[in-house]
């Protein structure tokens, strides 16, 4: 080597991709104010049964005599009902927060589920390319030109009630979002120049695929991921709403607006109204969070 | 020789969340009707970021924080929007990169002329249309007649850029800053737009600032070259002077390290080390850390000298007697 | 001396394909069809051990996907590629890989061309741990090392991401890690170009002590001629797809033979020549979904003739290793 070769020096202080990420992220207050507020929800949905004055599911720690008190009244057993309680007596505070321990799961469960599944669909039809990626992209499309309710309606109709059907519906009604996405990215990223690299440096066609498109996909899919949880949790109550979601013994936030729906008209509009603005908080933090990740992620953004 | 633009001590910083970015430092221009400045630097060096800062394109966190900016003898900074907005595309025009900067792309290019024209003057639509017609046909446009029924997207790169200089040139402005106008564009089409530029600017006695990081296309083209580095002139002089002479090491590496068929095969003169972060300058002298001439007080920030026939910012300069080799 | 590599009649086209709609649509007499792209045209070149060759061309000409051809990222449409004078499809799959690894290619656009996600060392040492080339966490660590001081960079940014690192740091980390699998041939395209001034010329010198250190071939794309007569020893001009001209770097910049190169030579911006009235080239490159008939240069060539408009003129020798494709090399003179 020449002896003029210069070692280049090492640049100031820069920030690493989750450094940025983070700064980028926290700058926005709304977005910042929505993640707290869904932190406060579901720490208060896993801690339920420990906050909660009642397990409103435990038939002996139900009082038939507390039925529809209006919020602030005191319960029989002595504990003030800071909502109201529904038509059975239960205590609608206790029972929202097992609600939405309920709705949270089923929505994550089926939005990662989806997310596995939608994501080696996604990626296996960029990698295979040709007729098969047509055929799989093809009934891709064919499955979102039905709206999702509709799929998951269906197949619950077909299948029944109960929490693994209600999953199970949920994950074919949204699976292919996440393909589509995947699809998309790694057809933009195919393309670029380090993925020639690759190539050129003989790396397998699957080692390419895995270790150097799907990174660089998870981007669009964290933020497709976030608006899929949030949509889940809300078709999921709009099933169980219906009456063919979630059953009466694993009762959801959908399953309680449902209870409570008949005595609206009555001038009982907490036992719905309280169960509902908890779906509306959740389901509008997770989107007001998702919608600023996107901002934050996508490039075309970047300035 | 009208005085068409002086900027003085020209402050353009940045607010970021990581700290203040000063990407114009006191910069100052003295531009001639008819005359063309050649502004060169690196990505970084601010030049854009001064041609943006004349038109008072600078946008948040970005805030021009001081010096004074007077066009024909009047003073911008007072300026209200609306002045502004009838300054712009009128007296003061600007010329991008990217030509769809400046056109849309859902508008044919006779609408957008027409528009631009009749923007800041009273003039009927066929008076606005033979003008438009003109002016392609002065920027080298071949059958203008045609091209003004096209859409943008059914013009090749090198065409855009054409009808670009064309709208910037329409209502015969006193000044254009045109910002790497052939950068992205091929050799060919690049001499071609340079050629055009420069009869125009003869014919019109508009003055220009023509904004590139490429010393060979600016020494092809301006009368005076204003090289930058880290916000600040480091270099201004005739062009044939600074491209000759320079006395500011780092105007003598850049034009040191251009290959050239007397260098065939040698090693090339190079700049070592990299831009400065923008964040974290460096002490005294931006380029200090870079250069080869630096001495002791090059830890205290030189100001700038007056040699008969250029201005440098050095404490050490490249002496007059030692030209680059080319 | 057999050339390390020979490209043999290789063409190059992508064909744009209907789909189900497309197809209706055209039935329905829709003005739409296939298209094709003759990125490369018949293009033959050799290329000796230890030699620089220039390639040379504006936008579109094909010069990106030729060299992308070379460097096996792109299959052939036509035609095949020799190396050390065997042909590559030839070979056994095992001198296959290794020959597709002797052929390594440095990329325009240093930011695009380095995973995001992926930190140096493992950008630079992936490849020679798959194939095996190095195995073992402590000989990997020094690999890179090796490598990175190699082509200038300070081994402790190694556990770094590539967007931590200035252009120039990124066009370097691309280097090392076409190096790092220990290749005969780089193919560099635009290498220089998207890379500031100042560091152009640092990165130029790098190529320059790797050649002479490691006994590197080059096929060098660019659009900057001064660049290119710096660093070649022949180069190659092409247009529209095809070479037009290929001669020694001197014979080329001192008497360019084909109009075209003429052109090209008489508008490079150059220090030396300022302030002076071009007499530019007339019209542009035409598209390559419809090329013009004939010689490709004839709309714009000041010497076209019907001969020109209906032949494509072939590529023949004017001096000893000096080819041009013209049909009026003799009346235009040198």
């Amino acid at each position: 080597m020449t002896d003029t070769q210069i070692i280049a020096p090492v640049p100031a202080k820069a920030e690493t991709p989750f450094a940025q990420f983070r700064a980028e992220f926290f700058e926005s207050k709304i977005a910042v104010g929505a993640l707290i507020t869904l932190g406060i929800v579901v720490v208060l949905a896993l801690l339920a049964p420990w906050i909660t004055p009642q397990n409103p599911y435990d038939l002996a720690q139900v009082d038939v005599m507390d039925a529809r008190l209006p919020p602030g009244e005191e319960a029989f057993s002595g504990y003030t009902m800071w909502l109201g309680s529904d038509g059975s007596g239960r205590d609608l505070f206790s029972a929202i927060l097992y609600g939405l321990r309920i709705s949270l799961a089923v929505g994550v469960a089926s939005g990662v589920i989806a997310l596995f599944i939608g994501t080696f669909v996604g990626l296996f039809a960029a990698y295979v390319g040709g007729r098969v990626e047509t055929l799989i992209m093809r009934f891709v499309d064919l499955q979102l030109s039905f709206p999702a309710s509709l799929v998951a309606l269906m197949l619950v109709a077909l299948l029944g009630k109960g929490v693994d059907k209600i999953i199970l519906a949920l994950v074919v009604s949204q699976w292919a979002y996440y393909a589509r996405t995947v699809r998309a990215t790694a057809l933009v990223e195919r393309h670029k120049e380090y993925v020639e690299a690759a190539i050129c440096l003989g790396l397998s066609k699957a080692r390419i695929m895995f270790r150097h498109i799907l990174p660089n996909c998870l981007g669009p899919l964290i933020v497709v991921g976030t608006v899929q949880v949030a949509s889940a949790i809300s078709l999921e109550a709009t099933l169980s709403f219906l009456g063919v979601g979630l059953p009466q013994t694993q009762p959801s936030l959908g399953v309680l607006i449902a209870n409570g729906f008949e005595y609206m008209l009555s001038g009982r509009y907490w036992i719905s109204v309280f169960p509902g603005l908890a779906l509306l908080l959740t389901v509008v933090s997770i989107n007001l969070v998702g919608d600023h990740l996107r901002d934050v992620l996508n490039p075309r953004m970047k300035k | 020789m009208t005085e068409i633009l002086k900027v003085t001590g020209l402050c353009t910083h940045f607010f970021t969340r990581a700290g203040v970015v000063k990407a114009v430092d006191g910069v100052d221009i003295s531009l001639n009707r008819g005359e063309v400045l050649g502004l060169v630097g690196e990505s970084g060096s601010g030049k854009s970021i001064t041609g943006f800062s004349i038109m008072n394109l600078i946008d948040a966190p970005g805030r021009m924080t001081g010096g004074r900016i007077s066009f024909k003898g009047r003073d911008l900074s007072q300026l209200s929007e609306t002045a502004w907005q009838d300054l712009r595309g009128n007296r003061i025009a600007m010329i991008f990169q990217d030509p769809m900067m400046t056109l849309n792309p859902v508008l044919r290019i006779d609408v957008q002329m027409i528009e631009a024209i009749q923007a800041h003057e009273k003039v009927s639509r066929t008076t606005a249309r033979e003008r438009a017609r003109d002016t392609l046909g002065m920027v080298g446009i071949p059958a203008p007649d045609e091209r003004l029924k096209a859409y943008p997207h059914q013009l090749s790169g090198g065409m855009r850029q054409r009808v670009a200089i064309a709208i910037a040139f329409l209502n015969k402005p006193d000044l254009i800053i045109a910002d790497e106008p052939t950068t992205a564009l091929d050799v060919t089409i690049q001499s071609q737009i340079i050629h055009e530029a420069q009869k125009l600017t003869r014919q019109t006695g508009t003055a220009m600032i023509w904004i590139s990081h490429d010393l060979a296309v600016v020494a092809g083209i301006a009368d005076q070259i204003s090289v930058m580095y880290a916000g600040r002139i480091v270099e201004h002089g005739p062009t044939d002077y600074v491209i000759d002479n320079p006395r500011h090491p780092y105007t003598y590496g850049l034009l040191g390290s251009v290959p050239s068929a007397n260098k065939r095969g040698a090693r090339l003169f190079q700049i070592d080390g990299m831009a400065p972060n923008m964040l974290a300058l460096p002490r005294g002298c931006a380029f200090g850390p870079r250069c080869d001439r630096a001495v002791d007080v090059c830890a205290a920030a030189p100001g700038m000298s007056q040699s008969c026939t250029q201005k440098f910012r050095c404490h050490n300069p490249v002496p007059e007697a030692v030209k680059v080799a080319k | 001396m057999t050339p390390i590599l020979e490209i043999e009649n290789v063409s190059k086209r992508f064909t744009k394909k209907l789909d189900a709609a497309g197809k209706i649509a055209a039935r329905l007499g829709a003005n739409i069809r296939e298209e094709t792209v003759h990125a490369v045209d018949n293009v033959s070149m050799s290329i000796m051990p230890g030699e620089v060759l220039g390639l040379v061309g504006e936008s579109g000409c094909g010069k990106s996907t030729l060299g992308r051809v070379v460097a096996g990222i792109h299959p052939p449409s036509a035609g095949q590629l020799h190396l050390d004078g065997t042909p590559i499809n030839d070979l056994s799959a095992q001198d296959k890989r290794r020959a597709n690894l002797d052929i390594q290619m440095i990329f325009q656009d240093p930011s695009s061309s380095l995973n995001p996600r992926m930190r140096v060392e493992d950008i630079i040492s992936e490849a020679p741990r798959m194939h095996k080339m190095v195995s073992g966490a402590s000989e990997t660590s020094d690999f890179v090392d090796d490598l990175m001081r190699k082509v200038g960079l300070d081994p402790v940014m190694k556990r770094r991401y590539p967007h931590q690192f200035s252009g120039g740091q990124r066009q370097r980390i691309g280097i090392a890690r076409a190096l790092a699998v220990k290749p005969r041939f780089l193919v560099c395209d635009e290498a220089i170009a998207a890379l500031d001034v100042s560091i152009q010329a640092q990165v130029i010198n790098l190529f320059a002590d790797l050649r002479e250190d490691l006994g590197l071939t080059y096929l060098f794309i660019s659009h900057d001629l001064s660049v290119v007569q710096h660093i070649t020893d022949r180069v190659a001009i092409m247009y529209l797809g095809r070479i037009v001209e290929i001669a020694p770097t001197d014979d080329i910049f001192s008497t360019p033979r084909h109009p075209y190169t003429r052109a090209l030579l008489d508008q490079v911006p150059r220090l030396d020549q300022r302030k002076q009235d071009f007499t530019p080239i007339r019209g542009e490159i035409p598209s390559p979904l419809d090329p013009p008939t004939g010689c490709h240069f004839h709309p714009r060539c000041p010497h076209a003739t019907d001969l020109c408009r209906q032949n494509a003129p072939q590529l023949s020798t004017v001096l000893s290793g000096h080819m041009a494709s013209c049909h009026h090399l003799e009346t235009l003179g040198v």
